[in-house]
């Protein structure tokens, strides 16, 4: 087990310097110079020139990524080309924690009600309950996003007055955001619960159990449950970083000072620290989040665990 | 088992009642404003050689009580430090939170930091005197030697500050910029603690005006230096000198200033106690907060979204202008004989109506054939209205239009338009502009036959890299017109800050605007000569003005006094009343 973790972290850090390195060129590749992007407007031929070399984007491309891997070495991001001054670690540092709030907070509704309503809709196949979860299911997963958003402001914020339309001020402000970003995951989760619950149903284990005489409920939570779940924890540990990462839709119709945005943003405005930072930051959470995968599913299904 | 089932969903059902059912959210809005400012304007009329500006605002003043908090849309800054700062949000911000010598306010300049300013005999010099009580936000006094080491900063030679060339007439100042001479060269002088002296390398009536709409503040060196790259980037990483202090700022998100009673005029003007500013991005959102009361300022509203907020909303002209740069030298040997043929450029800007083509495209948007920005103010009335050119009609002319493009043809040997080389027509990756691109493109090939202009649309990042390479036949860009008059033209001059709007021309308009600031400023023959060398400017045919934009806003009842921001700042906020 000792080897495989530390060939793991090895290859862990290969792949982030592959990442890091691959990004880092192609983000130079991209047309464009980002202090004139930046500017919004047209600068003069001399301050363009000057505000290139402020930022050492005058240096020869090798000896900028070297400043850069000697910087990120030390873990310093560097400074942001858009928000003057700011560096990205900072901005990671205020942004990540509203991100990874909202997502918690979504990824906690969505995996209850996701695998109930799943179990529900598969236990009453063919019947109305099953036919409105599997309704659910299909509009939660194909209405877009900023539709969602839009209806649920509307609803709970413009008539009933419920909640605030937007911001991030406190508890109140997380409500319709949260919901936004779960509604597509429990309809998702929902549909894939549902499936595997009832591709577990013809399985001989389950013919078993019903052979032995085990009860409906023994039968459905330990062996259709059980085994329902152990496909989708890969997915689920996937989901967490991507839905911990935040959402540039959900955080721009809410005016969430998340991550999310900067995801988009930072591209649009060729930031390329900070194009280069988030990079960094969501490949080692990949990263980390796919080890710590690994070894769950291997604690909760014996059949994957690592030989020696 | 299904009891189970039951009980789980029922207990998820109530955690969520819990959660949403918090009763019924309200905003937060602050305490009813009992009086309103009496606004005591003490603008200032042009100085004159020799005269004394002095300030009257003091002492006099009719006291506010509990103002209201005030809620507004707009776009938060992205630094606050005035060297690097490119945005105009920056701006808007540092309006509220630093004092400045003289302060651009609704189209007038008052003082603030200088409580009065001499201008010598010639000119040249100009002496403010510091008003007694300028406090830093942390108690301190803000002193002439503050003034002129920001001022030192602008203009140094690494520097990229976006109100550079305003400070470059400095005597000294463009040497020291370009390194060729010492910062001690530069006429600015602390005179003493509340005395600043600066002297022009030649007279500039628009100086006053100039330093209003890109002031420099005051900055205390030891602590810009020695936050270094961290200078202006928090609220404790800037010393506040103006009516409000920053005491929230999520970048992209908010902006939240608290009044500065430690303000010198504190109690004559800028009367609402707090201002938050919310950047909103999303239209939808922006207008569902305004609706709900969360907003009571929405300072720029998609034009999809009037009739919901009708009642609400005013509009104002902005002082920017879309045009169309068509450039001699094109992309190819071929293209740069036609783009350079003065026929072929008078054909494609003939056969535009402007105005229909604008009012068609979007409601916001005003057609033009002026190189003045539609809402440029004179002394007594707006420029375009008063100074007339003589230049191809905004309605365009068809058949003037057809001439032309024959006149172009045969003069370059051509016997069929399409014979004509393939041209670009380039803009940024808008969709405003992608109509309005290929609304110009199909009326040139309705018109007048010409198909072998391809309209194409970059991400910014590609087209502005395009835009300083060259590689572009037409170019499609907006330039904006606010301290002077000549704004716009001076940028096709061949001593102005884009050398790539430059053509064998350039130097007669360059010597029509030098002859016009050798006049009185804001004087008629001043302006009549600034239209000489407008229509001098359009007559040639590479600079096709096509709209002016109109911006629309939304206010809440009982908001009085909000100054459209025009051709300056957003938040003029100096005279603001809130009552709900």
């Amino acid at each position: 087990m000792k080897k495989y973790i530390l060939r793991r972290v090895i290859i862990s850090i290969v792949t982030i310097w592959l990442i890091v390195t691959i990004s880092f060129f192609l983000v130079h590749v991209l047309p464009g110079n980002p202090i004139a992007v930046n500017s919004g407007k047209i600068l003069s031929t001399e301050t363009l020139d000057k505000l290139t070399e402020y930022y050492g984007l005058d240096r020869p491309l090798s000896e900028q990524y070297l400043i850069y891997m000697k910087n990120l070495l030390h873990g310093n991001l560097g400074y942001s080309y858009k928000y003057a001054g700011q560096t990205v670690n900072g901005i990671i540092a205020k942004t990540f924690p509203v991100s990874a709030q909202l997502g918690l907070q979504a990824y906690l509704i969505s995996i209850p009600l996701g695998f109930l309503f799943g179990i529900i809709a598969a236990k009453r196949r063919g019947k109305t309950v099953d036919y409105l979860l599997v309704g659910f299911s299909a509009l939660g997963v194909s209405v877009p996003v900023f539709i969602v958003a839009a209806l649920l402001q509307l609803i709970f914020a413009v008539e009933l007055k419920w909640f605030p339309v937007s911001l991030w001020k406190g508890f109140s402000y997380t409500i319709l955001p949260t919901l936004t970003l779960a509604l597509g995951s429990i309809a998702g989760r929902t549909r894939s619960m549902r499936t595997l619950m009832l591709e577990i149903v013809n399985e001989d284990y389950v013919k078993t159990a019903k052979a032995k005489g085990l009860s409906k409920a023994v039968i459905v939570w330990r062996h259709q449950i059980k085994n329902a779940v152990i496909p989708m924890i890969p997915m689920m540990g996937m989901e967490l970083v991507g839905i911990l990462m935040g959402s540039f839709v959900v955080e721009n119709i809410f005016a969430i000072p998340g991550i999310g945005s900067y995801f988009v943003t930072s591209v649009q405005a060729l930031d390329y620290t900070m194009i280069l930072g988030l990079t960094v930051f969501l490949g080692v959470f990949v990263v980390i989040a796919n080890f710590i995968v690994d070894i769950i599913y291997g604690v909760i299904d014996p059949r994957i665990r690592v030989t020696k | 088992m299904k009891k189970k089932i039951a009980v789980l969903f029922l207990t998820f059902i109530l955690a969520v009642s819990m959660l949403g059912g918090c009763g019924t959210y309200s905003t937060n809005s602050s305490n009813d404003s009992t009086n309103n400012t009496s606004a005591d304007d003490s603008q200032n009329s042009n100085t004159s050689s020799g005269d004394t500006q002095t300030d009257n605002s003091t002492g006099d003043a009719d006291t506010t009580s509990s103002m209201d908090t005030i809620n507004v849309s707009a776009g938060t800054a992205l630094t606050l430090n005035q060297f690097v700062s490119q945005a105009s949000n920056d701006y808007d911000a540092l309006y509220l939170l630093m004092s400045s010598l003289v302060r651009y306010y609704d189209g007038t300049i008052e003082n603030d930091a200088a409580k009065s300013y001499d201008i010598s005999e010639d000119g040249l010099t100009y002496t403010f005197h510091l008003q007694d009580n300028l406090l830093y936000s942390d108690g301190t006094s803000v002193t002439a030697e503050d003034f002129r080491y920001a001022i030192l900063k602008t203009i140094a030679p690494d520097s990229g500050a976006s109100s550079l060339s305003y400070y470059l007439g400095i005597k000294g100042a463009t040497a020291y910029n370009s390194a060729e001479g010492t910062k001690e060269e530069v006429a600015v002088t602390a005179v003493d603690e509340k005395t600043l002296e600066i002297t022009l390398e030649k007279e500039n009536k628009a100086f006053i005006k100039a330093i209003s709409i890109y002031p420099v503040f005051p900055v205390r060196e030891e602590f810009a230096e020695s936050l270094g790259e961290e200078y202006g980037t928090s609220p404790e990483t800037i010393l506040c000198s103006g009516p409000y202090t920053l005491t929230e700022w999520t970048i992209d998100t908010s902006m939240t200033f608290e009044k500065n009673d430690s303000w010198w005029n504190a109690a004559n003007e800028f009367p609402i106690k707090t201002v938050n500013i919310l950047d909103i991005d999303s239209a939808n959102t922006e207008v569902s907060m305004f609706e709900n009361g969360e907003l009571d300022i929405a300072a720029s509203v998609d034009t999809n979204y009037l009739a919901t907020l009708d009642g609400f909303i005013k509009s104002y002209e902005g002082s920017t202008e879309m045009f169309l740069w068509i450039k001699e030298t094109g992309t190819s040997d071929e293209a740069t004989a036609v783009l350079s043929n003065l026929n072929f450029r008078m054909a494609l800007t003939y056969a535009l109506d402007r105005s229909a083509i604008s009012g068609a495209v979007s409601k916001g948007f005003i057609g033009t054939n002026r190189a003045v920005s539609a809402n440029y103010p004179t002394a007594t009335g707006k420029y375009v209205e008063q100074y007339t050119v003589d230049t191809a009609p905004v309605s365009g002319n068809i058949e003037l239009a057809q001439q032309y493009l024959a006149a172009a043809l045969s003069e370059l040997g051509y016997s069929d338009v399409s014979e004509l080389p393939a041209m670009t027509y380039m803009s940024f990756e808008r969709d405003d502009m992608k109509l309005l691109g290929e609304t110009i493109t199909d009326i040139w090939k309705q018109s007048l036959g010409i198909t072998s202009i391809q309209f194409v649309q970059y991400p910014i990042g590609t087209a502005i890299q395009n835009f300083y390479t060259g590689n572009y036949d037409m170019f499609m860009i907006s330039l904006g017109c606010s301290v002077s008059a000549d704004d716009i033209i001076k940028s096709f001059t061949s001593t102005g800050d884009y050398s790539f709007f430059s053509a064998d021309w350039s130097t007669d308009i360059t010597d029509m605007i030098a002859d016009a600031n050798n006049e009185e400023y804001d004087s008629d023959v001043y302006y009549q000569k600034i239209a000489a060398a407008e229509e001098a400017l359009l007559n040639e045919y590479s600079f096709v003005p096509l709209y002016n934009q109109t911006f629309y806003y939304a206010i809440a009842e009982g908001v009085e006094g909000y100054v459209e921001p025009g051709a300056a700042f957003q938040f003029q906020f100096n005279h603001l009343t809130f009552t709900k």
